[in-house]
Formats: C-alpha cells, structure tokens, sequence
C-alpha cells in the first residue's frame, strides 16, 4: 500500500470482499479473559488463582459492580496479570486452563424467557459485542436501529460474513430487535453486491458505497437517516443505534437456539496482505489462533488489533480475541511506515481527503502545542469522525490522527476533573 | 506474558501512502527540468554554474543552520535543492557568484529558517530573496545589461523593460510563438514558456502542485491584461504576451504554489491565484516595477492566513 514515485494510482479503499473458505480453530488449552479495570485505586480482589469458571458465568475480578465479564469458557483460573491499553485503561488478564464446558446457570435462565432483560447480562459479550444497555439507558428513546454489513476498517470482512452465512440468525435478531419497546425502524446498511442476501430479511435496506470511510456512524447518519450528528454528541442521542451485522446474528442465537455463542469470526491479515477468515472461540490467545495459521512472528514485526487504519497495535501475543475483536493484522518490519518529526508543510492533502471537512492543516498546530482547548473551539476537533486518512496521506508523515485522539482524549480528562470540582 | 518477542507498538493508521517532502521536492525539480535545461543550451556554462550553485549554497546553507541550530540534518528532504534551483532559474546567466551566496542566504535563512523551518515561512522564501535583492541591488535583475554579450541567434528583447518604456508597438515583431519556445531574454530558467507548462501539467499530475492556484493566477493574469489591452492596444500589451514575458509561468506553476505560503481550501486557492495574477498585470502596467510576479505573489503570500479562513463548515458543526 505505497505508493512509487511514478506512480499515479491511488492505493484502494473499498472494504474488503468476505473470502468464502472459513478456518476452523479448536478450543485452546490456554485460554484467558480480559476484564476493564476500573480507574479507582481503592479496590480488592475478589478472584483468585485456582477459583474454577463456569461457561457464561458472571466473572467479578474487584468487589463492587465494576469489572465484570462473562467466561467464554470452562476452567480454572491459573494466573492473574494486568494489561495496559490505549490511553491508560488497564485490563486484568485471567489465564485459564480450559476444560470440557460446564454451563453456568445464567445461559439455562434463557431457557425460559428470551426478552430483553434476560439478554442484557450478554450484552458486551457475544460475538460482536452487541450494546443492548442502550436500549434501558435511553428509556426507550431509540426509535431506529441501523444495522451494518459492512465492517468498519480495511481488510475485515467479519460482519459480510454473518450476512452471507449467518442469515437466518440476523433475521431472528432483527425480529427481537423489532420488538423492543420504542423501536419503530430497523434499517440494513449493505453494500450493493449483497442485496440478494439482506433483501431476504425482510427489512428496509440502505445500499452504501463501498469506499472507506463510508461506515462511520457520522457519516452513516449523514449518508443513510439524512441526520447530522453534532460534535461531540452520541446517535444514541438522536435516537439512533447502530448495530453490526455479527451482534445482530448473536442476538438472533441466543433468542432461537437458548444458548450463548462463543465462537466468532475473526480475520487475520497475514504478512503479504491476504486475508483468512478463522472461527475462533471467545477468548483464544492470538498466539494460538497464529499458531494454527502457521503463522510465526518475530521481534520487529507490528500485532495490530482492528483493522489498519483505526486499529491498535498490541506488544503481546498473549492477548485473547475478545467479543469485539474483528481482525488481527500481522506486518513485517520493513512494511512499517514510520512518523517523523518533520512539521507540517501546509500541502492540504488532509483537507481534501478529510470526510469531515476540518480544517487538518491548522488543528494540527495546535494539538502539537498542546492547546487543546483551541483546538476544540476554533478548530471543531470534536467534529473529527476518527478515519485515520489524514495520517495516511501526510508527506510529513505526522501522527495526525494520534494527535486528535491525544487531543480529545486529553479533553475528557479536563471535563472529568472540572466534574469533580463541582 | 512472553517477553521474548517485542513488538512494534504505534498508534493508527498503519498504513501509509508513501508520499514524502522528498518525492515532492524531487517532483518538482523533474518538473523544473525542461525549462532549465532549455536555458542552460542557450546560456551555456555560464548558466549551469549559476544553477549549480544556487542549488549547493542553498543545501550548505540549511546543513548550517541544522549545526547551529543543533537540529537533526533536514537537507535529505532536498527543499532547499528545489528553493536553490527555482532561485538560480529566476536569474540572469551572468549573475556573479556573491549574488548567489547571498541570495540563497537570503531564501534558505532569513526566508524560511528563522520562522521555524520547512513549513513555517510565511512568503515564499524564493520570492523573498529575490525581492530583497532586486530592492538593494536593482541591476541585477537588468536583464538588458546582464545579457548584453550574448548572441544566441534571436534577438535579446526582455519584453516586459521594453513594453514599459517604449509601448506594447515596439514588441509586435515578437511572435508569440517565438516567447512560446523562449526566444526572449530572461532569467535561466524562466523564458521557456513551453518547458514550463510541461512542468506544471507534471507537478499538477502528480498532485504536487494544486491546478485551482496555477490556473486561477493565469485566467486572473489574462483577464486583467486584457482588459488594460482594450483600453489602450498601443500601450498595454496583449494577455498571451503577459502570460509569456517574465516570471508570470514560472510564478504561475512553482513560486506562487508554494505550499506554506499558499492556502489549502477550494475558495481561497482561487481568490488566491487570481489575486496574485490580478496585481501582477497591475504592477507590470502601472506600477514602478518591470515584472510584479513577485511583489504580486508575495502581497498575496501576506493574504493567505486571512483568506485561507474561508473553509467549508465541517460535519456535525451546528
């Protein structure tokens, strides 16, 4: 994805097409939860190495509600680590040894009602991650539920491939969905080739052009429900949810089947760039699923979780795929484009590729300096739909979008503070 | 967790399109190499001297100030190439060699640098110079007096000295095509007019340059001429002629595209070039100056911060 000096095509950026063959992964020996960490220092450990877990059983790893998760597996807990992610979130990282699944009482609860309160404990949990809290927190203010076929980075084709194969589920899914007090509209986002399949489900359809970053709930909003999302406000807002089409096929298992799904669909982008979709239990470390790909990695080489314009780069192998895990990216070294410290030469290549329309060029000065504030007010920075393209295209090679990130991130730490003041 | 393997960790994107300051400065002294090489065969050594050194001063000027300033080494972005071979084309074949030593002084250092380097220069740092040395020392842009023993088998005419002082009669021997092809006297790289076209369509090809600026300076450029050409044919010379005489292509397609002293949204590159283009014919018709392309772009230069206000309200602003 470079681009010669004499080359004049651009690099593509449609989304990828789901490759049909699907890699079946086994059950791990070692598997391993993660849970959020809270940010308070004052807590206790209520989980200890040796304590057993059942299969969908409620895991607290601190005393208090905070910090919960549900197991993706039966085992016994064998070692207790603390991860650190992006922008100062901790996880504590359960490694299990994993034996046959032992079904915990919460998943037979579904035997005798699959409404949305019995659902809610999943939620966050299942393939996908769907938000189904959402739907209590607004009190039934969500009047329309947009459901996206299509994923939300390069490379990933996790979601087509639950349109394609998991078809009758969604359309369960989006039964249940229906019935949720206050919704009036269901909405499929699907990109044009796969109308023949979403057309069957029995819903309004939306067709969206295939080209990054069409996806982003912003520009979904904009493109799709003919609203504007205002800075710095969520479409939950508005009324408005968005639903991937994998949590919408997890939703409609658990309602047809009485279960819990545990496997899901991940992508791995290997080194030369081709894609494999793998069906991988909750919970699998990288490592095994790289392992079973014959995949080896090396010191030098970039893990990046999530696809390779929003993405995170992780420094371990170790971590699990998790519900809202979609793609692993494996890169070389020598396909790592570095950033450098050159500063800003005013060419507007992020002004013309910007979907926002912000204006990069001067928001960037400020964010390097520091003036966030300003940023915000004379620059709209909460306006940015966090695509990454401005990074992408800089000849400067800034870290653009990391700097935004910084920026908003640094932002909710002042809000935060001026909260607690009051 | 294992600690045997360390992974490069980085923030998003990972992608990236593989466009650099370098392959954009070197795009531009591809693109500058028609017109130059031009002027090199008809100048001779002479001319390559003057180029050759533009382009080391300029480069040993900036690896100076990288040293002073204790910087990490930027010369291998090869700007200050491009700053010191669009300095030297603006020259006469026969510049001395202090000119050039101070000229490339007056771009790299007092152009660019002072204000924090590539990207900060809020005039384009070529113009700079050459607008300071045609203030303090103003033969040496006398393009008559430079070139006065060169016999190159066209006549030596620099049109805009003639046009102002005798009327736009006394060059209607001159065949536009003949201004087309550089038969005119003027700086070394400057008079190719087709050599430069070439090298504008390749830098707004590659996406270098923005055509909104190129085009809108040459229609703001033409119209203006042509107006001031139907109120007076005798006095004011023809569009086509303003368009090929002096620094008006070589300001339209390198000095006036200049990135960091040039807007970056729609509106404002328009209103940008045409202004520029606009008071170039008004300083070369009635101003004191032979050629205003580089007083036009630097006025225009000053503009910039207030007109590149003009942006398109972003999504989600109410």
């Amino acid at each position: 994805m470079k681009s010669s000096l004499f080359g004049s095509a651009t690099p593509g950026f449609r989304y990828a097409i789901s490759p049909h063959k699907i890699e079946d992964i086994p059950m791990p020996e070692q598997a391993m939860l993660f849970v959020e960490q809270p940010k308070t220092r004052d807590r206790k450990y209520v989980i200890k190495i040796g304590d057993t877990i059942k299969t969908g059983q409620k895991v607290s790893v601190f005393d208090g509600n905070a910090s919960t998760t549900l197991s993706s597996v039966t085992g016994a807990v064998t070692d207790i680590q603390t991860y650190r992610g992006d922008y100062g979130q901790n996880y504590t990282a359960l490694s299990i040894k994993t034996a046959d699944d032992d079904m915990d009482d919460t998943i037979a609860a579904l035997n005798q009602s699959t409404d949305l309160d019995n659902l809610l404990p999943f939620s966050g949990n299942i393939p996908g991650a769907p938000d189904l809290t959402v739907f209590k927190r607004y009190e039934s203010a969500i009047h329309t539920v947009a459901i996206n076929v299509l994923d939300d980075d390069l490379l990933v084709s996790v979601n087509q491939w639950a349109a394609q194969y998991q078809a009758s589920n969604i359309k369960q899914g989006i039964d249940f969905l229906k019935n949720i007090k206050g919704v009036k509209r269901i909405l499929l986002i699907a990109p044009e080739r796969m109308l023949s399949v979403v057309n069957t489900m029995g819903v309004e359809v939306s067709v969206i052009e295939e080209i990054y970053p069409n996806v982003l709930p912003a520009l979904l909003m904009r493109d799709h429900l003919d609203t504007v999302l205002p800075e710095g406000q969520a479409p939950e807002e508005h009324g408005i949810t968005f639903f991937k089409a994998e949590a919408v096929a997890s939703i409609g298992q658990m309602v047809s089947t009485k279960t819990m799904p545990l496997v899901k669909v991940l992508t791995v982008v290997k080194r030369d760039g081709t894609c494999q979709n793998a069906c991988v239990r909750i919970g699998t470390p990288l490592k095994t699923v790289f392992d079973h790909l014959n995949i080896t990695t090396r010191t030098g080489d970039r893990v990046i979780i999530g696809g390779p314009m929003r993405g995170s780069a992780v420094y371990s192998e170790d971590i699990p795929v998790l519900p809202t895990t979609d793609c692993v990216v494996i890169q070389s070294e020598s396909d790592i484009p570095g950033v450098e410290s050159t500063p800003c030469i005013n060419c507007g290549e992020c002004i013309r590729i910007c979907p926002a329309e912000l204006p990069v060029n001067v928001l960037v000065r400020y964010l390097e300096n520091g003036l966030y504030e300003d940023a915000r007010e004379l620059c709209d920075l909460d306006c940015c739909v966090e695509c990454g393209l401005c990074s992408y295209v800089c000849p400067s090679k800034m870290p653009i979008f990391q700097y935004i990130k910084l920026g908003k991130y640094e932002l909710s730490l002042i809000e935060t503070a001026e909260e607690e003041d009051e | 967790m294992s600690k045997a393997k360390k992974f490069v960790v980085s923030h998003a994107p990972f992608w990236h399109n593989g466009d650099s300051i370098k392959t954009r400065s070197y795009h531009t002294m591809i693109a500058a190499l028609p017109a130059l090489l031009f002027g090199i065969s008809v100048y001779g050594i002479p001319a390559a001297r003057v180029i050759a050194l533009s382009i080391a001063c300029a480069m040993l000027w900036e690896l100076g100030m990288n040293y002073i300033m204790d910087q990490e080494c930027t010369i291998d972005n090869c700007s200050s190439a491009v700053i010191g071979m669009l300095f030297g084309m603006l020259l006469p074949a026969t510049a001395p060699w202090w000119i050039v030593v101070v000229g490339t002084f007056l771009a790299v250092i007092v152009g660019r640098e002072i204000f924090g380097g590539i990207g900060g220069n809020p005039f384009n740092p070529v113009l700079t110079a050459v607008a300071i040395i045609m203030l303090s020392w103003p033969d040496m842009y006398d393009y008559y007096g430079a070139l006065v023993n060169y016999n190159p088998g066209f006549s030596m005419i620099y049109p805009l000295e003639t046009i102002k002082f005798q009327g736009f009669e006394a060059v209607s021997h001159i065949s536009i095509i003949d201004m087309l092809s550089g038969k005119q006297a003027g700086g070394i790289g400057a008079t190719c007019g087709i050599g430069l076209i070439l090298g504008g369509t390749y830098l707004i090809y590659y996406k270098v340059i923005r055509w909104e600026i190129s085009i809108s300076f040459i229609v703001g450029l033409m119209i203006t001429a042509h107006l001031f050409h139907v109120s007076d044919p005798s006095k004011y010379a023809c569009p086509g002629f303003h368009l090929l005489a002096g620094y008006s292509l070589i300001g339209a397609f390198f000095l006036a595209t200049d990135d960091a002293s040039s807007p970056v949204n729609f509106i404002p590159m328009l209103i940008y070039g045409a202004g520029a283009g606009f008071l170039t014919v008004l300083i070369r018709n009635i101003g004191a100056y032979v050629d205003g392309v580089v007083f036009a772009i630097l006025l225009m230069n000053l503009a910039n911060p207030l007109i590149d206000r003009l942006r398109p309200k972003p999504l989600g602003k109410v």
